[in-house]
């Protein structure tokens, strides 16, 4: 071995050391448990397989499948919404860029469960800030939109959005003003620059952002608790209630563990496609 | 709705200071954290041995009246050392946190009597006390719990768990704008056979299944027949689905009452509605129906062990800390600690009750204690509990 | 169509930036398939102006017609124009040919049709064909330049814009494509309007040439109007490598201010009047040479042009720019020697 491989296995050693310990021996042992009968403790011989017979058979599919939509619409809208001010962020001047980035970024600092409640005072009817206000204003009662997967789903865009709306300015960052404009005088519409050019170069930071928010969100469920009042069941919740009040570690277990596969299945294809020295700009 | 009355009931929910609490979850993700601290540990052996032997502070996983800076700092001028404290999530969190290797990081915890009894004693989580230092105690609360205490004691009889201190029924809160307390009494449980009834439920999950018992006209605390189990799949099933929320939030279900979205939830008690009720939301009301599946009972009274937890590196004031913390002064800030409010068994005493002003005592709606004891069963394990909680859990997936 | 006919008027054509006037009412017109060339210091405007003809950028008065028809308000986009850029604005995500096809790509032409248009092209342009293929990034300067241009002529333009491309390219690359340029112009007699802050470059290859100073245009003419008759000092000094000499008064009347040589007949001068006089007209006189005006000056340093010298000689301060003949040997430095010109070389500037 040459000396200077050497000395990166030494190097590389911490932080791998450090990985091995923090991150993949509890997802072994995660997968472990799921190994485990049900509603035992402890790590035994007896290996079977009857959680995911139990995770297949009752009805987790419906939090897994809410999971997914949430993550999915989740994922689309914030994307959407997020285009349009990470393109005013990065073309206007940098003072409008800090104002408007720090206001979207301040209230990442703030307890998700603090900023949901707030979301939950907005929505609630008569009483809440937006029903109230046009109450107040135009005499209309619109009811409210709290305890539906609709509540949930704002829930989710509002704590979410900076999540997809920093790597979109980053990925935006890379598309060079020249070549929109080069675009543009060869005859391309808006919508053609858009798919041609600035979609494809600020792709890196596209993928970072949506897949940072499909993750977050397929494991989120403060938004379902706080706004949704459980009217659309997520996947966490259901993992988390087999770990609290069912005692049933290994059946949790077996949830989180085909939780982690879907995810996985979702994000090393993408990942793959993933250039990040484009993105750093190397 | 009275516009003075929300800002009120807003500010008594300054939600930073209910950060951590029940209902407040993580819970996965922090799992999933102690996994790793344990597995992490496993490998490394050692731990944090040494840590807890330096710092006498004591550890306190606790509900919320126990995390109340007062008893800190009176802690601290009494004995020189400090408190700290961890607001609990719920009892099988806090389960899963020593099972899986906290014992080192605690010297206090406080759990509801079944989950000291059924698990945390069988599994040596937990120490028992001393009887001859610690029946006095007993002696000096509501009639009731002249000692031996049977639910404070192991299953056998033979060891005393821990100290009672807070206690209360937790049935059902109503709206006294939208139905009568005598109404609310009257149909009970029945209450939410009424398909156009609005209701929210509160998700205390064992306490939901006990619910769920007495809805469906099943005794909670006895065997269920393959009949009892059919009527209670039917009414989680219907009952759930009706819900307009679930919720581990207090706060928002009383918002939710306040707003006339429903006119009631499950599981609440004075422990769910007191602050509201401090704050002017005298329409806010608990009540234990009277009849009900229970032996013929309707209302199921819990209560809390104040126990000292099986650390391999004992804290040798933990034990004192028990008896310290049911003095007059500090039964009073356990009761009224953190904002909410909270009978406590020491207010047989008249010196304990004295410390109370007429508001808290209408908020915690006092004088309908004994009548609500009265109609209660005890908190006790349901037999084919994991099997009525599969059912449950089910009912909750169904919603959406 | 001939020569003459006018593809693009600009009338009174002016861009305001909060105040600052980047072009000030440029009216111009442009002939069907010439090369116009655009020259100008950096800040002269000239950038702005031809965004706004490509239609990058918008008027803030004024009008742009393109065979007659106002197109102001027609987006880039929809204008049958194309532009090689300054930085060249490659898609770096794509290969040569899907950069050249991209203007046919938005158009939704077929995949064959694109195709054969991209080797047309490239033959054009002088690309290998295997190229095609390629990613842009892999390419050299030249082979960029090339795609750039391969590019802009793939929807088959009525004008094509030129903004200063070959600023970054050495110059010997720079002198082969400037020819290209004029080659290309005429093979495919399109009308190519070009920006470019080298006089020198516009002078190689322009049919037409506008110079700008802070937005206007100060001087439009064909390129051998301009070389032997600059308009203005600053247009002659725009020039480069010229000799300007200062006219004065004295006792006498009008003289050369740094050589106190009285004017000769035929010169109209009055005072600010400058001379202008080319290296070329300049001359080193061998020992018995004439001139009408002949003075003495030392050798600074001398060079090698290609096939031309050029000497720079200093009398006190000032620096003469003199061009020797072929095949002269060059002076040492610090060698006395004698320069001399003729009246009839010396072009007077009265700006």
């Amino acid at each position: 071995m040459k000396r200077e491989q050497k000395a990166g296995l030494v190097l590389m050693s911490p932080p791998v050391l450090l990985l091995i310990a923090g991150f993949l021996l509890p997802l072994a042992f995660v997968a472990y448990t799921s190994l485990m009968p049900p509603r035992t403790f402890g790590f035994t011989s007896n290996i079977t397989l009857e959680n995911y017979v139990t995770a297949v058979r009752e009805s987790y599919w419906r939090p897994m499948a809410w999971s997914v939509f949430f993550a999915l619409a989740t994922t689309i809208l914030t994307m959407l919404i997020s285009w349009p001010i990470a393109k005013a962020l990065v073309r206007k001047s940098r003072r409008f860029a800090t104002i408007v980035a720090t206001m979207i970024a301040v209230p990442v600092f703030i307890a998700e469960t603090v900023r949901l409640f707030g979301a939950h005072l907005f929505l609630m009817p008569r009483g809440g800030i937006l029903a109230g206000t046009i109450n107040y204003f135009f005499g209309i009662d619109i009811g409210s939109v709290l305890f539906t997967p609709l509540a949930t789903l704002i829930g989710l865009l509002y704590i979410y959005l900076p999540f997809a709306l920093f790597p979109t300015v980053l990925g935006l960052s890379q598309v060079p003003a020249d070549q929109v404009e080069a675009a543009q005088d060869l005859g391309a519409s808006p919508w053609q620059q858009l798919r041609y050019v600035e979609v494809p170069i600020a792709s890196p930071g596209i993928i970072i952002g949506s897949l940072l928010v499909f993750v977050l969100v397929l494991g989120a469920t403060s938004e379902s608790h706080m706004l949704g009042g459980q009217s659309a069941v997520p996947i966490g919740f259901a993992i988390e209630q087999r770990f609290n009040y069912a005692q049933d570690w290994p059946l949790g277990s077996a949830l989180a563990t085909v939780l982690c596969l879907i995810t996985a299945l979702l994000v090393f294809p993408l990942l793959s496609r993933l250039d990040l020295d484009r993105l750093f700009g190397r | 709705m009275n516009s003075d009355h929300m800002l009120k009931t807003l500010a008594a929910r300054n939600p930073v200071r209910y950060a951590g609490q029940k209902g407040f979850e993580m819970t996965r993700r922090r799992l999933l954290a102690h996994l790793g601290a344990a597995g992490a540990l496993a490998l490394t052996g050692a731990g944090s041995r040494a840590m807890a032997q330096e710092d006498r502070t004591l550890n306190l996983l606790c509900w919320d009246a126990y995390a109340d800076p007062r008893l800190a700092e009176m802690w601290l001028k009494d004995t020189g050392s400090k408190i700290k404290s961890e607001i609990h999530i719920s009892d099988p969190q806090s389960l899963n946190r020593l099972r899986a290797g906290e014992t080192k990081n605690w010297d206090f915890i406080n759990v509801n009597d079944p989950w000291a009894k059924n698990f945390f004693w069988p599994e040596k989580l937990i120490v028992d006390l001393p009887r001859e230092r610690f029946d006095p105690l007993y002696e000096a609360m509501l009639p009731k719990f002249k000692p031996p205490y049977a639910r404070a004691m192991s299953r056998d009889g033979q060891h005393l768990l821990g100290v009672v201190q807070r206690l209360e029924t937790f049935d059902i809160a109503i709206n006294t704008d939208k139905i009568s307390v005598e109404m609310a009494e009257n149909e009970g449980w029945d209450m939410f056979n009424n398909a156009d009834f609005k209701f929210g439920v509160l998700a205390y999950e064992d306490w939901n299944v006990m619910d769920l018992c007495m809805i469906a006209g099943v005794h909670p605390y006895k065997d269920k027949t393959e009949a009892d189990v059919a009527k209670f799949t039917e009414t989680a099933n219907r009952v759930m689905k009706q819900a307009k929320t679930v919720t581990t939030d207090f706060v928002q279900l009383n918002l939710a009452m306040l707003n006339n979205e429903i006119d009631a939830y499950f599981c609440g008690g004075t422990y769910s509605i007191a602050s509201a009720r401090r704050e002017g939301n005298n329409n806010l009301w608990a009540i234990s129906p009277p009849k009900g599946p229970a032996d013929g009972k309707g209302g199921i009274n819990w209560i809390e062990l104040n126990s000292a937890i099986n650390n391999p590196n004992p804290n040798p004031r933990a034990i004192d800390f028990l008896e310290w913390i049911t003095k007059p002064e500090q039964s009073y800030i356990v009761a009224s600690g953190n904002g909410n409010l909270q009978p406590v068994s020491q207010m047989a005493q008249p010196e304990v009750l004295a410390k109370f002003s007429k508001e808290e005592l209408d908020a915690m709606q006092f004088d309908t204690l004994d009548k609500r004891l009265a109609a209660a069963t005890e908190f006790d394990i349901v037999p084919q509990y994991d099997q009525l909680y599969d059912i449950y859990a089910a009912a909750v997936r169904a919603r959406g | 169509m001939t020569r003459t006919d006018t593809i693009l008027s600009l009338r009174d054509l002016s861009r305001d930036f909060g105040g600052k006037l980047a072009v000030k009412n440029v009216t111009l017109d442009i002939r069907e398939g010439e090369l116009f060339t655009i020259v100008g210091p950096s800040g002269s405007g000239k950038s702005t102006l031809i965004r706004m003809l490509a239609g990058l950028e918008i008027p803030s008065s004024g009008d742009i017609l393109l065979r007659g028809k106002r197109i102001n308000d027609v987006p880039a986009n929809r204008r049958p124009t194309s532009m090689v850029f300054q930085s060249l604005a490659l898609f770096n995500h794509m290969t040569v040919g899907d950069n050249i096809e991209f203007a046919l790509t938005v158009r939704g032409e077929d995949r064959q049709k694109k195709r054969a248009r991209a080797r047309e092209l490239m033959e054009l342009v002088r690309l290998p064909a295997d190229y095609y293929a390629k990613s842009v990034t892999r390419c050299s300067g030249g082979e960029r330049q090339r795609v750039a241009l391969a590019r802009a002529l793939a929807s088959d333009p009525d004008i094509l814009f030129f903004d200063e491309p070959l600023s970054a390219i050495d110059y010997r690359l720079r002198k082969i494509l400037e020819m290209e340029m004029k080659d290309l112009n005429r093979e495919t007699g399109k009308t190519f309007v070009y920006i470019t802050h080298s006089l020198e470059e516009a002078m190689v290859m322009s049919d037409r040439i506008a110079v700008m100073r802070d937005g206007e245009i100060v001087q439009l003419g064909e390129p051998l109007s301009i070389y032997n008759a600059p308009a203005s000092r600053f247009v002659a000094e725009f020039m480069g490598q010229v000799n300007l000499l200062g006219v004065e008064k004295d006792g006498h009347g009008m003289v050369l201010k740094d050589l106190t040589i009285p004017l000769g007949a035929g010169i109209a001068a009055t005072e600010g009047t400058w001379l202008m006089l080319r290296p070329e007209r300049l001359r080193v006189l061998p020992e018995n040479g004439r001139a009408d005006v002949t003075f003495d000056a030392v050798c600074f340093n001398s060079y090698l042009l290609g096939s031309r010298t050029h000497l720079h000689a200093k009398m006190d301060d000032r620096t003469f720019i003199s061009e020797l003949d072929a095949g002269m040997p060059p002076p040492e430095p610090g060698q006395r020697i004698r320069l001399g010109f003729d009246w009839s070389d010396a072009v007077a500037i009265h700006e």
